[in-house]
């Protein structure tokens, strides 16, 4: 059941509807990277951003830190692309650019769970939910 | 490890999927939306509950953490937009 072919790049809302179990297919996303059945890709502005989100969410330090070690684990994490590269993309909301680009540059299917971004990705790259990601994988 | 003494017998649909029994599905814990993997053997197909689905316990911690607090998609997104907006500011300036 191996996809290592198939690179997928991780949005912040499917890390953190995976880490807090919001959604199970985002779960089992995340554990067949890091079991190395398929890649995972995030960028250090991702990182920041699941941070940031669980501390919104009262989440302990320590239990954050737990967080961020496991997606690390699962995940190989690229650095944020310039935004000298940002020009070329136009979408509805600019503070989305950073994924997108980050995708593009991996040459990554981009999985989220924010429909507004999906349905703006898709003119740049494929772009799908967990649950599409894994029906495309059989998983 | 006990085996059920009972045969259990499941039957194939047009699309393919079959049914585990419920006693074999208390047995191995598995949950709707688990994932099982199948494994071909020399006597048929082996089903045996996915590691995909095994939750470390401080993931589980978490997931319980968030029940509790009733946290939901919606508002993970919505969360994520508003961090993602101060991020922006502070990796790449307005």
């Amino acid at each position: 059941m191996k996809n290592t072919e198939l690179k997928f790049f991780i949005d912040t809302t499917v890390a953190i509807s995976a880490i807090t179990g919001r959604n199970k297919d985002a779960w089992i996303l995340l554990e067949s990277g890091k079991k190395r059945l398929i890649s995972l890709f995030v960028n250090e502005y991702v990182i920041k951003e699941i941070r940031r989100t669980l501390k919104e969410f009262d989440f302990s330090q320590e239990k954050i830190n737990y967080a961020i070690d496991y997606v690390s684990e699962c995940c190989i994490i690229r650095k944020n692309v310039p935004k000298a590269k940002f020009s070329k993309y136009v979408i509805q909301d600019k503070n989305d650019i950073p994924i997108l680009a980050g995708a593009v540059q991996e040459s990554a299917i981009l999985v989220t769970e924010d429909n507004a971004l999906k349905n703006d990705a898709k003119k740049y790259l494929e772009c799908v939910n967990p649950s599409e990601t894994l029906k495309r994988l059989s998983i | 490890m006990k085996y059920l003494s009972e045969t259990l017998f499941g039957k194939v649909t047009k699309a393919g999927t079959i049914t585990i029994p419920k006693k074999l599905r208390m047995k191995y814990h598995i949950k709707v939306g688990d994932v099982v993997k199948y494994a071909d053997v020399d006597d048929g197909i082996k089903i045996v509950p996915s590691e995909l689905t095994s939750i470390p316990p401080k993931i589980k911690e978490m997931w319980d953490e968030a029940d509790e607090k009733k946290i939901s998609l919606k508002e993970i997104v919505e969360k994520v937009k508003k961090v993602r907006s101060q991020v922006y500011n502070e990796e790449y300036g307005t």
